[in-house]
């Protein structure tokens, strides 16, 4: 075949979901790798989800996207983070079988109706009328497309770093993607350059675990997608483990040959994700740092020094690393490297996350500048879908700050000036108590139903699970608990001295509705409906407040801004703003608002001028 | 169009008239007013004023005429009630406060003016003149605030912002980074700190309420290099003996400071330690000072010796004012000794075109003139009611941020998970954020990378 409907560049986490969507909507799709084999391969830790990544992947999921799917069949250490905490701030994590990841991977694309996996090198896109046509191979090839999804990760004019050493590259051991970043350049797209890190890795039979702390998966494993029952599969422990000042001391013996501090590497790298010389040079009086030791799988030897991401020399890295308590006598199977890369700030993009420079052309995952499979897949899942959807000449989707953690990440990506790779954190999502974890199928399955990418299977559980919310709130919230009963089932709390409804009870932090629906004698709800019921009673004050802030965004988010109009001609904006606003061109009021540099008093003489393009009868175009 | 909530400010320029105005504006206006003013106006036809008395819990603030105007009759085209006072400051702002407690808000620069627009109360052609308007208005009253802020009040809201900011970062840290190896700060420490901020926040509003630190007044400085008679001058402005007067250069070694009313206008005289080139060590510090006073002050007065010929020390002086030509007027002190014609052409070689007032402090001649030439300058070149917007903005929005910092220190009591607290810092962080700047979720984040070890 030499045409499809979508053409996918790219087989990592963007890249697989983008094609999924496409190939659900019912498109030809074709996605291109270097390598099938490949496709799916975690390049860094072996791991999916924690902290904020998690709730991604389970709003993924409840759009009907994959990653849930494959970390529950390839996960083999599945944790809950945070459970010492509140609902709204627990995610899950799982490490997984680093090969088998990838294996289920290709079997779900494999058996995906409409799609099909062409092997290849991109080396240009074919574009007329502002509209990308085609795909370009290096063997001289052509393939139309009528949309083309970019997802090339780390491999645009990728360099990898070893000490002072350094050769062109993707991910380790693959060719770098040149032509087509050039090919973009001349279409106007500027780049930016950044940088990331992993560290060594090795063999897990060279670990003397016994001077180790052993981590110990959750039992029984609590699965990340919806519609997975349980997890029966084997798990197996990480082992915790520290540097001391004698790692630290080798380790500053190689700053002279350090690609970072002698300035060869240009890319900037995450303060999130510090390498190993750089925090003991930024924290020179922290005396030991934590080293987690991830098993890559079930039959996989290697094992993910977590903590010791590096790019120092390898006989540095060496010496280093069997300072280590319990890897005296480590054997390195691959060394640490820091990758530099291209990406496309992603200030280019509209909120569907199409190129404004070229239509049908879609940007997702790391070339936009972030960092994280979760992060990648998520706007994976959102190009392809409105790929597909603008094809299908429907309503394109998108999803609010309010709703989603993907909403947020879309919405920061093409709204902020970025200068470190973008990660996702919970502190980033304002309506952080509104977008949980578990509650992420209640706040988007509908979406997913509604475009044909949920099965009946999962949708049919939402249905249940909403009908026994509702059941517990008609039933039992204003059910009376005698102070006999409370206070001889009760004994962690202040005994009661009358009668009071289960809701009232509730507001006492140490009083939980599972309890409570025992002294009634309720039947057994499903622990995803219970929890909902007692967040939403236990919380009211500050969930009322997130809603009040929620009503206030939704007035200026509502006010729509026409695609085409010319803030030159506005001489009361201020001279940042208008260059801003020119640049990003939002399309709403609330999206012009939280633009850095756009002052309210450039809101304010905004809302004047769309008043008097209103009447003026300028239509308001819709994105 | 965009919201109805109700908004107030004053509208008529308040120096030194008998009468000041203020404008609420918005649904409920009305009623808003009527829960305050002595007679009824909720059943009261548009159209008309209404004379009585603003009472706020049975203490008269002052005897008003109430105007009403219902919706669409009116400037705004909203439901507005125009109030007129007494043109005294203190009022006007009291007023204002208990109309913002009563929650109205402050209108923000040009916004009756954009409502009329919005309200179809101005025709097309206008738009653009009422965008002007907006982005004028708004860079003036930054200024203003910025003005306000500077010194010791931004100094201490900015530490508090700081400290609030790293109270957050550690809730934050609590919840995305709590898998590293990192040390989370106590409840019962996040508790002391609490209550340590609230009651800083509460000394400053209490300075408020004196008036000693929120001064609405203008700056005028007085400045010249040492032993000109700038101490003498301000001792004859001010009718009193407060600043040690004394024969030896560089006796005023910081600068010192009153509040006189001239003219209507509060105005903070200033005496600034004198520049000059070969300043003792000890001096540095307030030359310093004095370089950052001439920035903020609304008026310069240059004082000059005008028995003697202009010597190096003038001239350091004359150099560093030139570019501030606009706010100057030049006071020739000592005229009872002599005139010496050197001086007066050195002043009209460097600020050509502005005239000497020729005085003498010792003998007190010519003083109501110097009175009389800050009185005229400041009718012309401030806004005082900008100021009282200011100050009522301040004022709210640091009472607000004590009030919310209660209920953290009530959350952080009940053992609220670090996601709870957030939302409450955040909150309060806001509330001081709209005096200082904003405050993002990135500055937070920014926090944390550059103070602890984050990352694996």
């Amino acid at each position: 075949m030499n045409s499809f409907d979508v053409i996918v560049i790219g087989g990592g986490h963007a890249g697989i979901e983008a094609a999924w969507v496409c190939a659900r909507r019912g498109l030809q799709t074709a996605l291109i790798s270097l390598d099938i084999k490949k496709i799916g391969l975690m390049s860094c830790n072996p791991a999916i989800g924690g902290l904020a990544k998690g709730q991604l992947v389970r709003e993924i999921d409840a759009l009907g996207g994959l990653m849930g799917r494959i970390i529950d069949e390839s996960g083999i250490h599945f944790k809950m983070l945070n459970t010492s905490k509140g609902p709204a701030v627990q995610s899950p994590r799982a490490q997984a079988d680093r090969g088998y990841y990838a294996v289920v991977a290709q079997k779900f694309l494999n058996n995906s109706a409409n799609l099909h996996l062409l092997e290849g090198m991109v080396s240009g896109l074919g574009v007329r009328n502002g509209k990308v046509t085609s795909v370009l191979l290096n063997d001289g090839s052509e393939i139309k497309a009528r949309a083309v999804i970019l997802t090339a990760g780390t491999f645009l004019n990728g360099i990898i770093h070893v000490g002072l050493n350094h050769l062109p590259a993707g991910r380790a051991g693959d060719l770098p993607a040149r032509g087509l970043s050039e090919t973009l350049m001349n279409y106007g797209f500027r780049t930016g350059r950044l940088k990331t890190g992993t560290p060594p890795r090795i063999h897990r039979d060279s670990i003397d675990y016994s001077k180790t702390e052993e981590q110990k998966p959750d039992n029984p494993p609590r699965p990340f997608s919806f519609s997975t029952d349980r997890i029966n599969r084997q798990q197996i422990s990480c082992y915790i483990t520290y540097t001391n000042p004698h790692t630290h001391d080798i380790l500053r013996e190689g700053f002279d040959e350090s690609p970072m501090f002698t300035g060869r590497i240009q890319g900037v790298g995450p303060r999130y994700c510090p390498s190993i010389e750089d925090k003991i040079d930024r924290f020179a009086d922290k005396s030991r740092h934590q080293i987690f030791l991830e098993p890559e799988g079930y039959t996989n030897p290697e094992v993910y020094v977590n903590g010791f991401s590096t790019s120092l020399p390898g006989p540095i890295q060496e010496r280093a690393i069997r300072t280590v308590s319990g890897l005296e006598k480590c054997r390195i199977i691959r060394l640490g490297y820091a990758v530099e890369y291209d990406f496309f700030p992603p200030d280019q993009l509209y909120a569907t996350l199409e190129t404004k420079a070229i239509e049908h052309l879609y940007f997702a995952g790391q070339v936009n500048g972030t960092s994280g499979y979760e992060e990648a897949a998520a706007q994976g899942f959102l190009a392809g879908l409105n790929a597909a959807l603008k094809l299908q000449s429907e309503e394109p989707f998108a999803l609010k700050r309010s709703e989603a953690y993907i909403g947020v990440l879309i919405d920061d990506l093409i709204n902020k000036i970025h200068e470190e790779p973008y990660r996702m954190f919970t502190s980033r999502a304002e309506f952080r108590l509104l977008l949980r974890q578990d509650n992420a199928d209640l706040r988007l399955m509908d979406h997913g139903y509604r475009l044909g990418l949920v099965d009946d299977h999962s949708y049919d559980r939402l249905q249940r699970k909403r009908e026994e919310i509702k059941k517990i709130r008609d039933a039992h919230l204003q059910e009376i608990i005698s102070p006999a009963t409370f206070n001889e089932k009760i004994t962690h709390s202040a005994p009661l001295t009358q009668s009071q409804p289960v809701e009232k009870l509730l507001r006492r932090p140490e009083v939980n509705l599972v309890d409570l629906l025992r002294l009634k004698g309720a039947p057994e709800y499903s622990r995803d409906a219970v929890l909902d019921v007692e967040f939403s009673v236990k919380y009211k004050g500050y969930l009322d407040r997130q809603q009040a802030l929620l009503e206030k965004f939704v007035k200026t988010e509502g006010v729509r801004i026409p695609e085409a109009l010319d803030y030159n001609v506005i001489k009361a904006l201020s001279a940042e703003a208008r260059e801003k606003l020119n640049r990003i061109r939002p399309a709403n009021l609330g999206q012009a608002a939280r633009i850095s540099g756009v002052s309210p008093s450039d809101i304010s003489v905004l809302m004047v001028y769309l008043e008097k393009y209103r009447r003026m009868g300028v239509p308001r175009e819709t994105i | 169009m965009y919201e109805k909530d109700i908004i107030i400010a004053p509208i008529s320029a308040l120096q030194g008239g008998s009468i000041n105005m203020l404008r609420l504006s918005g649904e409920g206006a009305v009623e808003c007013a009527d829960a305050f003013f002595s007679r009824d106006l909720i059943n009261a036809p548009g159209g008309r004023f209404y004379f009585g008395h603003l009472q706020n819990k049975n203490r008269i603030i002052d005897d008003v005429i109430v105007y009403i105007f219902r919706a669409p009759h009116s400037f705004t085209g909203e439901d507005v009630v125009e109030i007129s006072c007494h043109g005294n400051f203190f009022i006007t702002e009291e007023i204002l406060n208990t109309f913002i407690d009563a929650g109205c808000r402050l209108a923000e620069p040009g916004e009756f003016s954009r409502r009329a627009f919005l309200n179809s109360k101005m025709d097309l052609l206008q738009a653009e003149a009422v965008a002007d308007l907006i982005a004028a208005k708004n860079k003036s009253a930054v200024k203003n605030s910025l003005k306000q802020l500077h010194g010791g009040l931004s100094h201490s809201i900015q530490s508090i912002k700081e400290k609030l900011i790293h109270l957050a970062s550690m809730v934050e840290l609590d919840i995305d980074f709590s898998e590293e190896e990192i040390d989370i700060i106590p409840y019962d420490e996040i508790r002391k700190e609490i209550e340590v901020l609230t009651d800083d926040l509460k000394r400053l509003i209490n300075t408020y309420h004196t008036g000693k630190n929120f001064t609405s007044s203008s700056e005028v400085l007085l400045l010249g290099k040492p032993n000109v008679g700038k101490s003498s001058l301000m001792n004859a402005l001010i009718n009193r003996e407060r600043v040690i007067v004394s024969g030896q250069p560089g006796t005023t070694r910081d600068h010192i400071h009153e509040d006189i009313l001239i003219h209507d206008h509060l105005v903070r005289l200033i005496d600034s330690a004198g520049i000059r080139r070969k300043a003792e060590a000890i001096e540095k510090a307030g030359v310093k000072r004095s370089v950052q006073l001439i920035e903020d002050a609304v008026l310069i007065l240059l004082v000059v010796d005008l028995s003697q010929p202009a010597d190096s020390d003038d001239s350091i002086v004359f150099e560093q004012l030139k570019k501030h030509h606009h706010k100057i007027r030049i006071i020739g002190n000592k005229k009872d000794l002599s005139v010496h014609p050197d001086m007066l052409s050195t002043l009209e070689k460097y600020f050509t075109g502005i005239p000497v007032i020729q005085v003498s402090a010792r003998e007190k001649e010519n003083i109501d003139v110097i009175h009389d030439t800050i009185g005229a300058y400041l009718r012309t070149h401030t806004e005082d009611h900008e100021h009282i917007i200011t100050n009522a903005r301040h004022h709210r929005l640091l009472k607000q941020c004590v009030t919310q910092l209660e209920q953290t220190r009530e959350a952080v009591e009940q053992q609220l998970g670090p996601e709870f607290l957030s939302v409450d810092f955040r909150t309060a962080i806001n509330y001081l954020a709209e005096l200082t700047g904003d405050v993002t979720t990135d500055d937070i984040l920014n926090h944390i990378f550059s103070n602890f070890c984050i990352g694996k």
